[in-house]
């Protein structure tokens, strides 16, 4: 028994001395305690104050706080009842995912305590113990202010965001997130919040080979273990074929995989599924099964894959759903092993897996080799990115059970629809027999897009019917997971003597590992997201994507556009200095405006026909002209220390906002009988604000107050189908199907208001707060009352709006990112003095929030750029599977001057205005960074990541 | 292996007492507690209650019949607790500040770093650098040095505290990709009146070491020039070094001349500033 005062009550934990602080305090209730690293004392999620000093409580055991003092995030308050630095927390900005905001607001209020009066190194230091993905550092110094200015004034005084659109109320202003409150006292938000406590535990044996034949699997000693209920392998389960890419139906990645292969293709690739009551009889059950595997030799890179007699990483079957050609059963004469099992297409995608392409394509406008012929001057060079791991706080997890017959299914998803149709497909059960909640997600940035663990924790629940939890380690986080597609990218860029750009060829080969979730798609978005900046009338592009036996490759915040980016604007800048013109004047003078048409789209659609459209509202020269005057473009800087060499760099970056003609958006408006508001959006939340968005919208058209509104969203059940939040489509188009709904109830609400009044329905406007008044009685009908009257007996029943948004319009938004940085010639070493990120994304209904995850994706960029690499060794194991060793940037990496900036514009398409905002982000830090190491030293950096050894490599220093 | 076993010692006494080749003293926890530790033990003696963490001015006789003074710090002293000590000279605070994390910093503890003898310690080479002594619980005191050589001999001791000279001069530098990353280099130049120059190193995937030939050379003067210490880093086998993912073999000897030519430097810009 472990006697101590937890949050100022006196506490026994009948507990083994020898766990964690950390499970003592999560498993009975605590829930603010998380676990981000697998106690590697890294995240910081497990924060809480012993004795009043900040520890990591899993790097305590319980033994050792007997009669000691400990407070968790949960004695800070309740969503009822914030104390003021977890409502400046929320109020900054920087409460998104969430995962260890608990932890953040802890940390914050010790300093504060201690020190009324912090400086940004106090506050820097506090922090310097935890990872934050999401939103970035820059607004928990705010955060600070505003808890400051509280504390001494009773009110902020200082400013939290510019605002937009003067014209609205709630739009363009900043506001609480409204899962803030929950989320920083962590009440149950996750799904490790709602795990029963009779589930049983589902872990994976893995691969320890690249590629090998499984040729048995006993697994009868591991089935006499107490406790194991069942043990899947490729052997019982269906041979359903399908993919983990969680993207439109029919999707542009093959079906190549079961829920267990034959062959295994990536050290960690699935081999068995143990379901046990306890998870360590699960652990101790899959020590005991054995495999014989038949080892193949592998291939980890492109170079490998398409050498001339590559072992092959899938040889078995291909089918087509539609297009085969005509010689496919020739093609399939050809096919090895049975156990290569089958590759299906729903459409072709141009590949051959005879030759481990996964998919490919190309296209062109122009005459590009008449235009190379007649260049003054031609730059071409390769560019080289790593395989970078997301590191969501919260690693991937899954809750299932049977529950009235049906499949209940807790997903950490950024795509609900798409979990619910995979589970569908596996299981066998129909759609309405499948209910997936998605809870708050801690983390995503790509890898909850795709379906990694949700269909076997929801196919071991259906088989045994039993509650099923699987959650993933940090090391599966790694092998086991979705990562960005290490790519090869070669550039060749042409020019004129007076700055213009004549040609463009963007030669793409990309790794998507064993599997072939996003296989066109990402490497397609490294053109289609770069070659569009340019006004250059003759492009060429041809994309080929190689199968490999390295860790899974997937979607990731800014898809492959930053990969692209790199390359093109690298290429540009080193093209500049050739026909010895100004970067900036080059860019000017080539980058694209509104009303341009896009020709280069026609090839560039998601594996399907592109369309041709103009370029609409765009802020990228403001963008560029304001960068550039932030950063001082032209004027050089000198340090005192010789070693030091500063540099400065910048590059012109694109999204999109959703994929038009694709992504299908739908929300229910509800009014409910006391005049308050639910929405029910098919929108995946996950962390970004995207129920903010859908409840300011309704809150703007109907003139209410945000709290008389609740968003419920991402859950099967009560709401309608979303393709999900991916391709930077949630505010344009999730919140465009809010927008849709809420204009459907209020032209529903007039008509009952005129009905209930008597009165034509022209007559009437919508007040503040709630109501419906008549311009020609002045009669006041609050929304209350019109409901209650609509659904007593005599009312035409409750008021129920459905929105849908499907558009071909497309609304892109722009930007620019400028870099200063200093360089050691003698050691290697890269300081980011200032980074400047300015981005046009339309109206930034959320503009707080908006700005924290500009701070989140371009800390995630610099770090891809910088520092983050997977490590694999000759035998494909990734040997940097943890944090410490893989290298995230934190707030000891983060430049000393940050500053990110929206630019105002508003857009045609996007709800009121707005476009997306924080995937676009990911792509600038790379090439502006590549292009300021130049400035500074004078040697190109063609590779990811740009160590230290790699510049003094450059300099010839080694 | 058997579940892990946690004992709480109430005594020096009895931790000593408790102390086997099944079990480990276990003091901050940040390495011991971490995933990825590389103790592999069954029993746990936690020594957090012997509240070994004080720090204070202490006189220790040496071979000369002097009484020379030094800072004493408890072997259980945090990070932190040294760093915002009036008394812990500036040279130790620099490498406690290789520590990113503050809170791992109000975990771990001096005792903790300098026992699990890390290729990435944070502190070993600016102890060694600064010809630190060391206490075990049965009184005897011993130079650091003697702990790394002989650590099989001292390995099951508790150390009781550190005893740390003010007066040496030492400088220190940290290379890791991030600052949370494990140290790939970590290096130190200590020089004081007494025994002239020392440098040590802690190299990842390495060892920890201390390089007493270097040091004679550079008493006399023989190494002074970047290009001398850089060639011989690169030639030098007093050390396995080898390519691995923190980087080549190259590189990291190249760091290492370049890093010892800039801490001698530092240094010899102290003992300057001093004498004048």
């Amino acid at each position: 028994m472990i006697n101590c005062k937890v949050n100022g009550k006196v506490c026994s934990f009948n507990v083994d001395p020898a766990i964690t602080l950390r499970d003592m305090l999560f498993y009975n209730g605590y829930r603010s305690v998380r676990d981000s690293d697998d106690g590697e004392g890294f995240c910081g999620s497990d924060t809480v104050l012993l004795n009043g000093i900040p520890v990591y409580a899993n790097l305590v055991l319980a033994g050792e706080v007997e009669e000691c003092e400990i407070l968790t995030a949960e004695g800070l308050g309740d969503s009822s009842h914030l104390s003021i630095v977890q409502k400046a927390l929320i109020d900054a900005g920087v409460v998104q995912s969430a995962y260890n905001s608990p932890a953040t607001a802890l940390l914050l209020t010790w300093l504060l305590e201690r020190n009324p009066d912090p400086t940004k190194e106090d506050i820097k230091d506090v922090l310097s113990g935890i990872f934050i993905r999401d939103a970035g550092y820059e607004h928990y110094y705010l955060a600070v202010k505003l808890a400051r200015d509280k504390i001494r004034y009773g009110t902020y005084r200082t400013k939290i965001s510019p605002t937009f659109r003067s014209d609205l109320d709630i739009i363009g202003k900043p506001s609480a997130k409204i899962d803030g409150a929950n989320l920083i006292t962590a009440e149950k938000s996750y799904v490790e919040d709602f795990v029963d406590k009779d589930t049983c535990y589902l872990v994976v044996l893995r691969s320890p080979h690249a590629s090998a034949y499984i040729k048995s699997i006993d697994v009868s000693k591991a089935l006499n273990v107490d406790g194991v209920i069942e043990i899947l392998t490729a052997f019982n389960t269906p041979e359903t074929y399908y993919m983990q890419a969680g993207q439109g139906n029919p999707e542009p990645s093959p079906h190549d995989r079961r829920l267990f292969n034959m062959k295994v293709r990536h050290v960690g690739d699935r081999v068995a599924g143990i379901i046990a009551e306890t998870k360590e009889a699960a652990e101790k059950a899959r020590d005991l099964i054995k495999v014989e595997y038949e080892v193949l030799p592998a291939v980890f890179t492109v170079e490998d894959a398409m050498a001339e007699g590559a072992p092959l990483v899938h040889n078995g079957i291909v089918e087509y759903k539609t297009g085969a050609p005509e010689d496919l059963n020739l093609y399939n004469k050809k096919a090895g092993d049975k156990r290569e099992g089958k590759v299906i297409y729903q459409f072709p995608l141009h590949a051959d897996i005879r030759k481990n392409i996964a998919a490919s394509n190309k296209g062109e406008i122009g005459d590009v080799e008449k235009a190379f012929s007649e260049a003054d001057a031609i730059v071409e060079n390769t560019y080289q990115t790593t395989q970078i791991q997301h590191t969501p706080l919260e690693t991937h997890i899954c809750y299932a059970k049977m529950e009235a017959g049906r499949l209940v299914v807790y997903a950490s998803t950024q795509v609900p629809y798409h979990v619910r149709r995979i589970v569908s497909w596996v299981t066998g059960l129909s759609e309405n027999k499948i209910h997936i909640i998605k809870t708050r997600v801690g983390g995503g940035y790509g890898s909850k897009q795709d379906i990694l663990l949700e269909d076997l924790t929801a196919y071991a629940s259906f088989v045994t019917k039993r509650p099923v939890l699987c959650h993933y380690t940090r090391e599966e986080e790694f092998i086991a997971s979705s990562t960005r597609h290490p790519m090869r990218v070669h550039v060749k860029i042409a020019g004129k003597k007076d700055g213009s750009i004549t040609a463009i060829y963007m030669e793409v080969c990309a790794n998507t590992g064993p599997y072939g979730n996003h296989c066109l798609t990402v490497p397609m978005n490294s053109c289609s997201k770069t070659l569009p900046l340019f006004k250059c009338d003759n492009m060429k592009y041809d994309l080929k994507v190689y199968y490999t036996n390295t860790p899974p490759a997937g979607a990731y915040q800014g898809y492959g556009t930053p990969k692209g980016t790199y390359g093109l604007m690298m290429a540009v800048s080193e093209l500049a200095e050739k026909l010895n013109v100004d970067y900036k004047d080059m860019i000017l003078k080539n980058h694209v405006e509104e009303g341009y048409m896009l020709e280069i789209l026609k090839g560039l659609g998601e594996g399907r026909e592109g369309a041709v459209v103009p370029v609409g509202s765009c802020g990228l020269r403001e963008a560029i002209l304001q960068g550039c005057d932030m950063i001082q473009w032209g004027k050089k800087v000198k340090t005192e220390d010789p070693d030091w060499k500063i540099g400065k760099g910048f590059a012109m970056i694109m999204q999109g906002s959703g994929l038009p003609g694709l992504d299908h958006s739908e929300a229910i408006a509800k009014l409910e009988t006391d005049g308050s508001l639910i929405i029910n959006s098919g929108g995946a939340d996950i962390g970004t604000g995207l129920d903010t968005i859908s409840a300011k919208i309704a809150a703007e058209v109907l003139k209410m107050s945000l709290d008389r509104i609740t968003v419920i969203s991402g859950d099967t059940d009560s709401c309608v189908f979303d393709t999900g939040s991916y391709a930077s489509s949630g505010t344009f188009f999730s919140g465009n199907a809010s927008l849709s709904a809420v204009n459907n109830l209020k032209e529903y609400i007039l008509d009952e208001a005129a009905y209930q009044l008597n009165e034509s329905k022209k007559h009437l406007v919508l007040i503040a707060p709630g109501a419906v008044q008549s311009s020609k009685t002045g009669k006041i009908l609050t929304y209350a009352e019109l409901s209650h009257n609509a659904c007593s007996g005599s009312g035409y029943g409750q008021l129920v709006a459905h929105g849908v948004f499907t558009t071909k319009a497309s609304s892109v938004p722009y930007g620019a990112h400028f870099v200063q940085l200093a360089v050691n010639i003698r050691t290697g070493e890269i300081k980011i003095q200032k980074f400047y990120a300015l981005q046009d994304a339309g109206t930034p209904i959320n503009p707080e929030i908006a700005l924290c995850q500009m701070y989140g994706a371009v800390m995630k960029s610099i770090g891809h750029t910088l520092y983050e690499n997977m490590i694999l060794d000759k035998k494909g194991k990734c040997i940097n599977a943890n944090m410490t060793d893989y290298g995230v940037p934190m707030i000891n990496e983060a430049p000393e001057d940050f500053k990110c900036v929206l630019i105002d514009v508003n857009d045609k398409y996007g709800p009121f205005g707005a476009k997306s905002i924080s995937e676009i982000a990911c792509n600038g830090a790379a090439p502006a960074i590549g292009i300021a190491i130049h400035d500074a030293i004078g040697v190109w950096i063609n590779s990811w990541p740009m160590t230290p050894e790699k510049i003094l490599k450059a300099l010839g220093k080694i | 292996m058997e579940e892990k076993k946690l004992i709480i010692a109430k005594s020096i006494t009895q931790a000593v007492k408790l102390k086997d080749k099944d079990s480990t003293f276990l003091s901050g926890g940040t390495e011991i507690n971490r995933l990825g530790s590389l103790v592999n033990v069954n029993n746990l003696i936690s020594i957090k209650k012997l509240f070994l963490n004080e720090i204070s001015l202490a006189k220790l006789e040496e071979k000369d019949g002097k009484h020379h003074e030094y800072v004493k710090i408890g072997a259980g002293a945090t990070f932190q607790s040294m760093i915002e000590s009036e008394i812990v000279p500036d040279y130790l605070k620099t490498a406690c500040y290789f520590m990113s994390s503050r809170t791992k910093r109000n975990m771990a503890t001096i005792g903790g770093n300098v026992a699990l003898l890390r290729d990435d310690s944070y502190l070993l080479p600016t102890l060694l650098a600064s010809d630190s002594k060391l206490e075990f619980s049965t009184g005897r005191i011993i130079n650091l040095d003697n702990y790394l050589i002989d650590n099989d001999k001292y390995k099951d001791n508790l150390i009781v505290c550190f005893y740390v000279n003010s007066k040496t001069f030492v400088s220190s530098k940290r290379y890791s990709n991030t600052a949370a990353s494990h140290a790939v280099i970590t290096m130190s130049v200590g020089w004081s009146r007494k025994n002239g120059f020392k440098v040590s190193l802690a190299l990842k995937n390495s060892g920890v070491y201390v390089f007493p030939e270097l040091a004679e050379f550079m008493d006399a003067n023989l190494r002074s020039t970047e290009t001398e210490f850089l060639n011989h880093f690169k030639s030098t086998k007093d050390f396995r070094i080898k390519d691995d993912m923190y980087g080549s073999a190259d590189y990291k000897r190249y760091l290492l001349g370049i890093t010892c030519f800039d801490l001698t430097n530092a240094v010899k810009t102290m003992r300057e500033e001093v004498k004048k």
